[in-house]
């Protein structure tokens, strides 16, 4: 529809463009033609008139008659006739002085008749005049009104314009209403299929616009677009009334569901309820389950449980990697293959026992015991591990569960340590020595090296002396004795012979300077050797002692430390590594004057001695006691107690001999060196034992205050 | 001993040697054995003239010129200061121990840092290096080792053949 109202305006307006243009142009050339006929009959006029007043002057005869029926023509105005100074000399009225001026300023003197142009509507003629003495400079003007012309064409073309325009509206009236006639019924039906496609039926019944349409076209209608309208109102009924029983078919419907599904909602939350009650009971249950069976499959320790005859029933991973079984291989089997021979799985007790050490009878009331044993692998090798063995009651049945750690590592690792100290302990005393021995040799290997170099040169100074030569020189002189005048005066080498001689004594002389200078450094060199070794000796002989004002409280700790019996950390009292527990009774501020190295050496033996005599016991157990108190006013006492395996009374006094040693390892330096040390301190190292198996008591009593001893020996720095 | 000493080769360049050792004695050692003191030249001649020839031939001049300092440090600025004077050490006797400076090892490794074709012979009574360790860290196989106290045959056997050794890529 809005097509229709563009392509009516377009021809509207084409239609009043073309009439205006078409109107303007006859117009112009109408108003045009009517000009210049109308000037043309002026001039002919004027002309006349010009050349009956040329005659008239001539002849004298003025044309008065004809110049008073100019006056009769309908467009005349005025005329005038000008003399060559532009002054009027006769004219039918009046003439205004700037219309006269302005004549003659446009037209001035012409030889032709000039036409021109005065306002809108007045336009002059100017004729030249041949009258006058002689020149011919005056004019004749006839004025005459252009305008009638004008608006007679004027009148034409507002006609023309008028009757263009009311045709053009009549026209567009026209096909306006013939194009809504045409039209309309379409547009309703479009408007129709746009609301359908929308889906409003009730809006989209065109009624109205059948209604609306002129008589005869809707109701019975001729044409095609009529047919087309009823076509579409039966099929939106249609529609409309389809649409309608689907409507009612999906209320019932939703009744029904709406029903149907507050039902199943009531039901719904009734199951919920169960169902979450339930749910809190298991979820408890399962998320312990859960939990203890990652902790038993992640477990870096092998976990296993058995039933009430001692069969594997859990093997986690951990265990298969500890033992080389795999889960299946294990699961059923009984859990004593999976320890070493010697040792006896006691479900009854719950522990694992030594068979030999056969008594577990006592440990009945225990639900778990722990301890280091050693398991067997699927190959058939043992290795150390520890263990804990717990036992749980499950309703009627028991169940135990087993945590086994492989301990080898940690084994092996500990036997490094040990090993590392014993052979740092061995590099360090080697080292005291090495040095010793490395400045011996440097010094001594120096001067060795100028001895041998002394004789070296010795020898070769002995083997080029000049012995020979006087040899011969002798020689040669009892080969003349006979002549040994005339030899020494005549002959030439004869006569060269003393003063060989002479040189050769000199030389000599040298020489022996030499050997005795060489012989004296060669001596110095000994001597220096000799001194060196005796320095040595008596370095070795004069043991060097450092005493200062010790607390003995923090040596003996440092001896039970270094003996292994006590942790390094301040934290931890006992060595977990070992069985054997250390008591301490310390009388405060106890100090005495003496060696530190010596006291620790020592009470480093004594506290060794006293773990060794615990583990060599059948129960590897056992403790230790430290005490350290005066004794009297002037000395201290310091022990070392244990309940070891103790000291049978027939070796009570060679334990201290050189040598003698009940180890199997020991060299026997050890409380003889003590024993000497204590003596060089200015006390005594004792021992008590109240026979085997009832422990041992060591005592090193000291002087608080050393007693004063002999002037010390050579000093230590002579020998570098 | 001179009967030791090889016919000369054709050059009688000087070959010099720088001992460094802490001990003045060990310097004087040195000297001994590859310096000795000539003999008297004129009366070899006097000698020849009235006794005819000698038995033993002469002994040469000695062509070792033998330095030597005290401390692993002046041993490096000699050889230094020698090889930019143009007058470098054929061959070093290098102690392997000598408080307080460098010992013998870190000498040598100076050393050659600077002037890499001096022949070398590490020397010392007592070592807290084996030999193995010795050649391994300083990665010479030509290095000789001289164990103290030393022979003095053993001495001029290294100083006759290291030095030729010297002489010979250096007059390539």
């Amino acid at each position: 529809m809005r097509l229709f109202w563009k392509t009516f305006y377009v021809s509207l307006a084409s239609v009043t463009l073309c009439t205006v243009l078409l109107t303007s142009l006859i117009t112009y050339l109408e108003a045009a033609y009517s000009l210049s006929r109308l000037r043309a009959q002026e001039r002919l006029l004027a002309v006349t008139v010009a050349s009956q007043i040329d005659v008239g002057y001539r002849e004298h005869v003025w044309p008065f008659e004809m110049l008073g029926a100019i006056g009769d023509e309908p467009e005349f105005v005025s005329w005038q006739i000008v003399d060559d100074a532009g002054r009027v000399v006769l004219s039918d009225r009046p003439v205004a002085r700037e219309l006269n001026e302005e004549l003659r300023r446009r037209a001035p003197s012409p030889d032709a008749p000039v036409r021109v142009r005065i306002g809108p509507g007045t336009e002059f003629w100017i004729v030249p005049l041949h009258v006058g003495e002689g020149h011919d400079t005056w004019t004749f003007r006839l004025g005459y009104r252009t305008d009638s012309v004008v608006t007679q064409i004027r009148g034409i073309v507002v006609t023309n314009a008028l009757v263009g325009f009311g045709l053009a509206v009549l026209l567009a009236a026209a096909s306006l209403l013939v194009m809504r006639q045409l039209l309309r019924p379409l547009d309703a039906v479009t408007r129709g299929a746009r609301q359908m496609a929308q889906g409003d039926f009730t809006e989209a019944l065109p009624d109205g616009l059948v209604s609306a349409a002129p008589s005869g076209l809707a109701a019975e209608g001729g044409d095609e677009i009529a047919e087309l309208v009823r076509g579409f109102r039966v099929m939106v009924a249609s529609v409309a009334e389809r649409d309608a029983k689907i409507g009612e078919h999906l209320e019932s419907l939703e009744k029904a569901r709406a029903e149907l599904e507050s039902r199943v909602e009531a039901r719904t939350s009734e199951l919920r309820r169960a169902k979450a009650a339930a749910e809190a009971a298991a979820s408890s249950l399962q998320e312990s389950e859960t939990r203890m069976r990652g902790i038993v499959e992640y477990a870096a320790d092998a976990i296993v449980t058995l039933d009430d005859r001692g069969c594997i029933e859990v093997y986690n991973p951990a265990a298969a990697e500890v033992f080389g079984y795999s889960a299946q291989e294990a699961i059923g089997r009984p859990f004593q293959s999976l320890l070493a021979a010697e040792y006896v799985l006691s479900l009854a007790t719950v522990s694992i026992d030594v068979e030999r050490g056969g008594e577990h009878g006592g440990r009945d009331a225990a639900i778990q015991s722990a301890g280091e044993i050693r398991g067997r692998r699927k190959d058939g090798t043992t290795f150390p591990m520890q263990y804990s063995l717990s036992r749980a009651q499950l309703d009627e049945r028991q169940l135990f569960t087993a945590i086994v750690h492989d301990i080898t590592e940690r084994r092996r690792a500990q036997e490094e340590v040990a090993d590392l100290h014993r052979r740092l302990v061995e590099a360090s005393r080697l080292a005291g020595k090495a040095e010793v021995a490395s400045d011996v040799l440097h010094n001594v290997g120096n001067i060795l090296n100028s001895v041998g170099v002394s004789a070296t040169v010795l020898s070769q100074k002995a083997r080029q002396t000049r012995c020979e030569s006087l040899v011969k020189a002798t020689r040669l002189l009892r080969d003349h004795e006979g002549d040994l005048t005339a030899f020494l005066t005549e002959d030439p080498r004869g006569k060269l012979l003393p003063i060989l001689l002479e040189k050769l004594a000199e030389t000599m002389n040298d020489e022996q300077r030499s050997i005795l200078g060489e012989l004296s450094s060669l001596t110095h060199d000994i001597d220096h050797i000799k001194a060196i070794v005796v320095m040595q000796q008596s370095y070795a002989r004069v043991p060097v002692d450092v005493t200062e004002a010790i607390a003995l409280a923090e040596v003996m700790d440092d001896a039970l430390r270094i003996a292994g019996v006590t942790s390094w950390s301040p934290h931890t009292d006992t060595n977990t590594d070992t069985d054997i527990t250390v008591k301490r009774e310390y009388a405060p501020g106890v100090r005495a004057v003496v060696d530190r190295h010596k006291v620790l050496q020592i009470l480093v033996n004594l506290v060794g001695n006293a773990k060794q005599a615990i583990q060599a016991g059948a129960a590897r157990r056992g403790e230790i006691l430290a005490r350290v108190c005066m004794e009297g006013p002037n000395e201290v006492r310091v022990e070392v107690l244990d309940d070891g395996v103790g000291i049978p009374q027939e070796n009570m006094l060679k334990i201290f001999h050189f040598g003698f040693t009940t180890k199997p390892n020991g060299h026997g330096f050890g409380l003889h060196g003590g024993a000497v040390a204590a003596k060089e301190m200015g006390g005594t190292l004792s021992a008590t034992s109240e026979g085997p198996g009832r422990g041992a008591r060591f005592a090193l009593v000291l002087p608080a205050i050393p007693p004063p001893r002999a002037s010390r020996g050579i000093a230590q720095e002579h020998l570098r | 001993m001179s009967s030791r000493y090889p016919p000369p080769i054709g050059d009688n360049r000087q070959r010099r040697i720088l001992v460094i050792d802490d001990n003045a004695a060990i310097h004087q050692d040195f000297r001994k054995i590859l310096c000795p003191e000539p003999t008297a030249p004129a009366l070899d001649a006097l000698e020849e003239a009235v006794l005819g020839a000698r038995s033993s031939s002469m002994p040469l001049a000695s062509p070792f010129v033998v330095d030597a300092v005290l401390q692993g440090q002046e041993g490096f600025e000699t050889v230094r200061r020698m090889h930019k004077l143009g007058r470098p050490y054929a061959l070093t006797f290098v102690d392997m121990r000598m408080p307080p400076g460098w010992d013998g090892i870190e000498t040598l490794e100076q050393i050659w840092a600077v002037c890499p074709d001096i022949e070398a012979v590490i020397c010392s009574a007592y070592s807290e290096y084996s030999w193995h360790e010795v050649i391994r860290r300083l990665k010479r196989p030509g290095l000789r080792l001289l164990g103290k106290p030393f022979a003095s045959k053993d001495v001029l056997e290294f100083a006759w053949s290291l030095t030729t050794r010297w002489l010979a890529t250096h007059n390539a």
